[in-house]
């Protein structure tokens, strides 16, 4: 390199200059160099190394410690022997258990003995004469010998040679792998590419034990449920008593005559069967008693299946719209628009499903099932149809601000699916209750129907209904000991199958 | 915090509607029954977006066919969905929902369809019930399916073979195990509901800012 590069601005200088030519900044240090250690330019930009500052020593050019002593003069020689003695010994203020001190700093103590070790280790082993080096944090020790901070101790080098750029080392990309991990990585490489690959289905057998099975279920389960439709023939005798639905026919026999009572219908189309056979019996006997009807839902299809109940199941009692009952709608919004409801019904639902208003107002007369209606609490009984959890739920939560006053006569009772019995049970054994009459499921319609005297719709679905139930958990438990005894009875015998017994 | 001024106009709403709750002022009250007012508006309004939606997807698929994404039999699905509502909304809107012809839809119609599939999932379920101990043998399989069989048993009539204790049996079932699950799920849900109600009135849930 016959250019000097500054640390500062890092251009090129002649090797003599002592200042950079661009930057100012000095190229050489202020002090005065030792004479060892006068360098020319050239040395300046060599790359240093730990051998320039601890050069290696040849074992030759070992310094002689040893104690010459001077030849024996005339006058001196009449203690050759203890000098010689002296000598060995060392200093003469050392204690004798310190000789080892001087024992050690014997240049040719140093050397370690020769052991017998194995012929592998000696080879592992660094030849003797090979002076050890010192860690390269050493140099900055030494003082800083250019650049602004020149003449400092514990700096990182200024000097060119620590900010020349290096050639970058190019690794190699490829991957050294042995033959079993090349294996490895193909066996995985297969997997992986096979995976995408769409597989052929195995073939189905036409005909499985399952398809058996399911059309047999369903052939008995239909022949079982309509074969008391089509005989006519009533075998299984009505429920005898139920609590809850006793204490519901308590409250309706109870009524005042004509007393408005507000039904909602909250159930789907598809569970209208099961729950409105269990209502029968209950609406029935309230119409029995000249109860106003008033209808409303918070579900959409609610106010067709109200209608389609007051018009076909009910048929008989000749109830009529706007005069014996009367169709509010829909209330929207779920559980808010519920308390929107129960808070103002009048606003909430001011006309009936025909738009024909309903409430008694200032101005006009309102139907004849709301007059002198205008609050929940008005009403003497609140019916609700449920075949959903959470809808029965929050009616018994939006209407207990209402109905949990002292002074509110009001009954909150309900008639629902039998899937919905467990979680309405909590409400009706509380204490004070906050449902006040169940009729759970057909057999709960049909122990209603038993305490009134008036089969209905649960007397004529009873016998299909109680048959096809045993026959559902007769077949499932055919199925369950089929499923555990065909193994047992398929399992080859202990030692069959064996060579060699 | 996106916009401060929902969050605080959301917490307002529901501090006004819970106070109503607890303090009987007249202007408190009156306040809150407007704006649950609101809501129960909003909510209906949302129904009718969503029918218009449900309508607008159907029809495209309709108009565009295969080019809009649709397949054959996805086409023809979308297409009686179509005229059905069309016509149902119609007959109903114009003619009202009481009258015969909307109702006959409804009882014709609707009513069948969901009715007969709940006789389907019943089918099903029976035949599900008798595999399930082949497929998963363990003790609560057994346990839930001696439970249901004695539930079903005795949910009906036994024509005559009442077995001694098994009416008591299922009483037991729904009045000690069934109605105790029933209560742990209502007060579980009970106490996600107080503490959605507090996180929302406290502004750390903030579904209203998307």
């Amino acid at each position: 390199m016959d250019d000097l590069a500054c640390p500062m601005c890092g251009k090129a200088n002649p090797l003599d200059a002592e200042v950079c030519a661009h930057c100012q900044a000095r190229l050489t240090p202020l002090f005065a160099p030792d004479s060892d250690e006068q360098r020319t330019g050239e040395d300046e930009a060599r790359l240093a190394t730990p051998d320039d500052f601890f050069p290696a020593v040849e074992p030759e050019t070992y310094p002689d410690l040893t104690i010459e002593l001077p030849a024996p003069s005339s006058d001196e020689s009449v203690l050759p022997q203890e000098a010689a003695d002296e000598a060995a010994r060392g200093p003469a203020d050392l204690p004798q258990w310190l000789n080892w001190i001087s024992e050690a700093s014997r240049p040719d103590s140093g050397k370690p003995e020769q052991a017998s070790t194995a012929s592998w280790l000696e080879e592992m082993r660094p030849p003797y004469d090979q002076t050890p080096t010192r860690p390269a944090d050493s140099r900055l020790e030494r003082p800083e010998a250019a650049g602004p901070l020149a003449g400092l101790r514990g700096v990182l080098s200024a000097r060119p040679e620590a900010i020349r750029s290096r050639k970058t080392v190019v690794y190699s990309d490829q991957l050294k792998v042995t033959a079993n991990q090349r294996a490895h990585a193909d066996l995985l490489k297969e997997l992986l590419e096979t995976e995408g690959v769409p597989q052929p289905a195995p073939p189905r057998k036409t005909i499985r034990s399952e398809y058996f099975l399911r059309w047999g279920i369903l052939l008995v389960l239909l022949l079982v449920l309509l074969w008391p439709a089509l005989t006519g023939v009533r075998r299984a005798p009505l429920p005898v008593y139920q609590e809850e639905a006793a204490e519901l026919n308590r409250l309706v026999d109870q009524l005042p005559e004509k007393a408005p009572v507000l039904i909602g219908f909250d159930y789907d189309p598809g569970l209208s069967a099961e729950v409105e056979a269990a209502a029968a019996t209950v609406i029935d006997h309230l119409m029995l008693r000249g109860a106003y009807l008033t209808l409303v839902s918070t579900s959409p299809t609610g106010p067709l299946l109200a209608e389609r109940f007051m018009r076909i199941t009910q048929a008989g009692h000749s109830y009529a719209s706007g005069i014996n009952y009367v169709n509010l709608g829909y209330v929207p919004g779920g559980s808010v628009g519920l308390l929107n409801f129960v808070g103002s019904p009048q606003r909430s639902l001011p006309y009936t499903l025909d738009g024909t208003p309903a409430w008694e107002t200032a101005g006009q007369d309102g139907l004849p099932p709301l007059k002198g209606v205008a609050a929940i609490e008005d009403f003497a009984m609140i019916l609700v149809l449920v075949a959903d959890p959470d809808t029965a739920r929050a009616w018994v939560e939006q209407l207990q601000a209402r109905l949990g006053r002292l002074q509110t006569l009001t009954s909150l009772v309900m008639v629902t699916s039998a899937q919905v019995e467990p979680m309405i049970l909590p409400y009706y054994y509380a204490n004070p209750r906050q449902v006040h009459g169940i009729v759970a499921g057909l057999r709960g319609g049909a122990a209603y129907a038993r305490l009134t005297g008036r089969p209905g719709q649960p007397g004529r679905f009873w016998d299909a209904y109680g048959s096809g139930l045993l026959v559902s958990a007769l077949a499932i438990l055919a199925g369950g000991l089929v499923s555990v005894l065909l193994p047992l009875i398929m399992r080859p015998a202990p030692g069959e199958g064996e060579v060699g017994g | 915090m996106k916009n401060p001024l929902l969050t605080a106009i959301a917490m307002a709403v529901g501090i006004v509607v819970l106070a109503g709750y607890f303090l009987a002022v007249d202007m408190l009250l009156t306040l809150r029954a407007i704006l649950i007012e609101w809501a129960t508006i909003l909510v209906a309004v949302a129904l009718i977006a969503g029918v218009i939606n449900l309508f607008a997807v159907h029809w495209r698929k309709v108009t565009r066919g295969s080019a809009g994404g649709a397949s054959g039999s996805t086409q023809i699905y979308s297409l009686v969905l179509v005229t059905g509502l069309s016509a149902t909304l119609i007959v109903g809107g114009w003619l009202g929902p009481t009258h015969p012809y909307a109702l006959w839809i409804f009882n014709n119609i609707q009513l069948p369809v969901e009715t007969s599939l709940m006789a389907i999932l019943a089918v099903v379920l029976v035949y599900a019930g008798a595999r399930l101990i082949q497929r998963r043998l363990n003790l609560l399989t057994v346990v839930f399916l001696l439970t249901a069989v004695v539930v079903l048993l005795v949910s009906g009539p036994l024509f005559g073979f009442d077995l001694p204790g098994l009416a008591e049996l299922r009483a037991w079932i729904g009045r000690v195990p069934a109605a105790a699950g029933a209560r742990g799920v209502i007060l579980g849900v009970a106490l996600g509901i107080v503490t959605t109600g507090l996180r929302l009135l406290a502004g750390v849930d903030r579904p209203y800012e998307g």
